[in-house]
């Protein structure tokens, strides 16, 4: 196992604005992680899910070494994140979204060659990794820019490739994709998914984006309240957790809608001119036979789960 | 050490390719720069002529002591201080550490070396010519060996009070944001530029030892004008050593309690 953290918590003091004066502190604790056990191999891309607050960043963070951890233990690459051993920092590099860590007035190669220096990269290493970059995330114009007038898309190019020049074998990306258009998010996706094979790194992945964890990620692990409530293949939770697959039928003319009406299974409706049936895996078969005798087989299409109303329902329901 | 230097030198390159485009502000630094020390040189002449030394010390060698704490301050400027300030307003505030930290080199040094400012090179360069002119007009028969012992007690010095600038500023992990204490540091500037014998024991006792920020140039500037004591000598290698052990110490305990900043 590359990763192994065994009941992580994190608990921050915080003053409690509403009870807190000038001359009196009330502190009030938070805990953002609570007792969180997960083994990452070598290799994997894991998407890490939660909504807002959930704790995903902080457990990052932790994973990373930026902040310490209130209890717990965690080994990544067989070292105590939060020691900051230099091994471990020149095998690891972090990407956050909403933050830049390149330098804000500077061409984006001036930054990559102080990086250089900082991570020690060889000179020919450093050259190739530049080269690679520049082709697979298409950055040839942004090297000499910079970063201040780049727009939001450019700059996270920037960011992933700084990200990988001294070929960290653990990637922890952050909502990378935040705010960016669709072009962009499919680039950056793109980038990953290719650099990904290239280099065989293990990639943790936190997004808001659906559309980035399905195209990405086998494995995902959901927390909420910072804790896992769930941690196995995408296509396991969708078939636990989303068992109805959804009928749809092209609907063109009023005998049509007749027809849908008369059909014998009961879970349907019609939205505008399209018959939607919800029917679980185990009577499918029997559904699709009884579709495809009424219908068109021109006019009906099955669609998956969608996987954005799975991890809704489970932050809603709760399911441990 | 090496890569450090590289990462500096490269920093410094990176702070002309941003600075080159605002003339005016180093322009502007520079005049206000002249205009403090003619104002200085006024106040001094105003002491002066009510006395003719203060605590032993002449016109000249106070004219020096006041340039080379000048200097001492300006090679800060020059490399840490606009990244010891970012600390105490945006590093911890907005959790921007949160790179540093995951870089393989020690984030106190690559922080505070992070933003250099090359403009104030000029300033040293004004301030080493004033302590040349003070050299030469104070009258003082100066040996090699002086000059030796001043060079590398400057050294000490520089690195003494980078020290007590970092002290300064790693409250700001419990306190979030911490300007005030800046400004602190800032006014402590001014014992740096008189001789320790003017001050009363207990404010000897408080910046000459507990904060040495007056040792950084009262004993260099002794060196340069009077035979090196090696007691001073031991004294500013054994508190630079002491407060290099005390930084660091406080740096860790301050990093335990480093939250950075939601996203």
């Amino acid at each position: 196992m590359i990763i192994t953290s065994n009941k992580i918590c994190k608990t921050f003091n915080r003053s409690d604005t509403e009870e807190s004066s000038l001359f009196k502190r009330v502190k009030e604790k938070k805990e953002a992680v609570k007792e969180l056990s997960l083994e990452i191999e070598e290799g994997e891309f894991v998407g890490f899910l939660g909504p807002n607050g959930a704790g995903k960043t902080t457990f990052l963070k932790i994973l990373s070494g930026i902040i310490y951890p209130t209890s717990g233990e965690a080994k990544v690459l067989g070292f105590t994140p939060w020691e900051r051993d230099y091994d471990f920092l020149k095998s690891i590099a972090i990407v956050m979204g909403q933050k830049n860590q390149l330098w804000w007035d500077l061409p984006t190669m001036d930054s990559f060659v102080l990086l250089k220096e900082i991570y020690d990269i060889p000179e020919k290493k450093f050259k190739n990794n530049v080269d690679l970059m520049v082709e697979t995330i298409g950055m040839k114009d942004l090297l000499y820019k910079r970063l201040r007038n780049m727009s939001l898309g450019e700059r996270m190019k920037c960011e992933l490739a700084a990200s990988f020049l001294h070929d960290p074998k653990i990637l922890f990306l952050d909502e990378p994709t935040i705010g960016l258009d669709v072009v962009s998010s499919r680039s950056i996706r793109n980038f990953l998914k290719k650099i990904n094979k290239e280099k065989k790194n293990t990639i943790i992945l936190t997004s808001h984006y659906m559309g980035d964890i399905e195209e990405l990620c086998k494995r995902v692990i959901i927390i909420d309240k910072g804790m896992k409530v769930y941690d196995g293949l995408l296509k396991e939770l969708k078939e636990k957790y989303a068992p109805d697959k959804e009928i749809r039928i092209e609907l063109a003319d009023l005998s049509e809608k007749q027809k849908f009406a008369k059909l014998k299974i009961k879970t349907k409706k019609i939205a505008e001119s399209t018959g939607i049936i919800s029917v679980d895996n185990k009577n499918i078969g029997e559904a699709t036979k009884e579709v495809f005798e009424t219908f068109d087989p021109q006019l009906v299409t099955i669609a998956e789960a969608d996987t954005e109303k799975v991890i809704a329902h489970i932050f809603e329901n709760k399911i441990t | 050490m090496r890569k450090y230097w590289r990462i500096i030198w490269i920093s410094l390159k990176n702070s002309y390719t941003r600075d080159k485009m605002i003339p005016g502000y180093v322009i502007s630094g520079l005049l206000f720069q002249i205009f403090e020390i003619l104002v200085t040189i006024v106040f001094f002449n105003v002491i002066f002529n009510s006395t003719e030394s203060l605590a032993g010390w002449n016109f000249y060698q106070i004219l020096f002591l006041y340039a080379f704490s000048k200097i001492i301050i300006g090679v800060h400027s020059l490399f840490t201080k606009k990244g010891i300030q970012s600390i105490t307003s945006e590093q911890i505030r907005y959790g921007q550490l949160d790179f540093y930290l995951t870089k393989p080199v020690n984030p106190m040094i690559l922080v505070t070396i992070s933003q250099p400012r090359f403009y104030y090179a000029f300033n040293i360069l004004l301030y080493i010519g004033v302590t040349i002119f003070s050299i030469i007009k104070s009258g003082i028969a100066i040996g090699a060996m002086n000059v030796f012992w001043l060079l590398f007690l400057f050294v000490i010095s520089i690195v003494l009070y980078y020290f007590l600038q970092v002290i300064t500023v790693i409250p700001t992990f419990w306190f979030i944001k911490l300007w005030s204490l800046q400004d602190l540091m800032g006014k402590l500037n001014g014992f740096m530029r008189y001789p320790m014998n003017i001050f009363p024991s207990f404010l000897k006792i408080a910046f000459f030892i507990a904060f040495p920020v007056m040792a950084t140039s009262y004993i260099p500037a002794v060196s340069l004008f009077y035979a090196p004591r090696a007691s001073s000598i031991m004294f500013m290698i054994g508190i630079t050593v002491v407060f290099y052990f005390i930084t660091n110490w406080l740096w860790k305990l301050g990093l335990k309690n480093y939250a950075s900043a939601s996203s």
